[in-house]
């Protein structure tokens, strides 16, 4: 029999509850929508701990629509969310450039949860959750692995390391989105892209 | 012969003019099967000058960057010449950002890149 890690967020409460725990009190949702929407986290909660006050913001923003899943550690299961997530946000305003930009990022984020993070082990989970407000759009990705340092990723772009087939997924998230940020230990990753907004073609290439 | 799924294949004089069959290259088992039909192609066919022709790829990830990159080293290591060319500007962009843009020569199309030979 198959028998996964538990979360014990989920076993409580999939839904909603665990908001009320973050450091800066109840949040009042201004829509309907977001009181469904959870903020709560497959993973322990001293690993949010830097991010409280973006989690804080993010609450008393207006919700258009949420989207959230739990999958196993697959590349199939993965690019399956990825569709479906995608398929949402086509239906919205972004041009291409911009979806080009949020589906490498997404792709490179789930994939490294799923491969780097959780090892493929089909044991372990990935916790996708996206938010989408009028400004923009917010995108949770949580692995249950040992967790990585960003800033020890080799810098691909170093004449050293230029041919070195891996590492320059996060580069790309960094450069396709608004905000790449991980937790402290480095299994969870929050990305956001704001509407009307777009990054600079290529920042910092010459 | 080789039978190349993923790839098809013309041969333009000494150039071997490699198309993709998949316009998003970003399927793990995909980009696995791609860079061994690529890396067939270098060290089975012993082909020495090869240009990727990317005008049906409509996406590509990091992973695929990685095989490009490691059949770069294998055509080098076998003294032959890599070209790339017919990428479109949003994938242009992700070898600018990357800086492979310098590692590969990356012409505008097909005719261009087969007169650089």
């Amino acid at each position: 029999m198959m028998r996964r890690t538990p979360w014990p967020a989920f076993e409580r409460s999939p839904f909603g509850a665990r908001i009320l725990e973050t450091n800066c009190g109840k949040a009042e949702p201004k829509t309907g929508k977001l009181a469904v929407a959870t903020f709560s986290s497959p993973l322990e909660p001293q690993a949010f701990h830097v991010r409280h006050d973006k989690w804080c913001e993010m609450a008393n923003e207006p919700t258009t629509w949420t989207f959230e899943r739990t999958i196993s550690s697959d590349l199939a299961s993965g690019h399956q969310v990825l569709e479906d997530l995608l398929g949402r946000l086509q239906a919205e305003d972004w041009d291409s450039r911009q979806m080009f930009g949020i589906r490498l990022a997404l792709e490179e984020a789930v994939v490294n949860a799923i491969k780097h993070g959780n090892c493929l082990d089909y044991n372990k989970q990935v916790h996708v959750i996206c938010h989408s407000t009028p400004e923009k759009i917010w995108i949770k990705i949580s692995d249950q692995g040992k967790g990585f340092n960003p800033e020890h990723v080799p810098d691909c772009t170093d004449s050293d390391h230029i041919d070195c087939p891996s590492g320059r997924g996060i580069m790309l998230m960094r450069n396709f989105m608004n905000r790449v940020e991980y937790n402290q230990k480095g299994n969870v990753v929050e990305l956001e892209k704001r509407r009307g907004q777009d990054t600079p073609c290529c920042n910092g290439c010459d | 012969m080789a039978v190349h799924r993923r790839l098809q294949l013309t041969e333009v004089g000494d150039v071997t003019v490699v198309r993709f069959v998949d316009r998003k290259i970003l399927d793990e088992a995909n980009i696995q099967e791609l860079g061994q039909e690529l890396f067939q192609l270098v060290e089975e066919e012993n082909r020495k000058s090869l240009l990727l022709n990317f005008l049906s790829v409509e996406f590509l990830s990091s992973a695929a960057l990685g095989k490009l990159i490691t059949l770069d080293k294998k055509v080098k290591a076998h003294g032959g010449k890599l070209k790339l060319s017919n990428i479109r500007p949003e994938i242009y962009e992700v070898f600018a950002i990357t800086k492979l843009n310098k590692l590969f020569d990356i012409k505008d199309d097909e005719a261009d890149a087969l007169a650089s030979f």
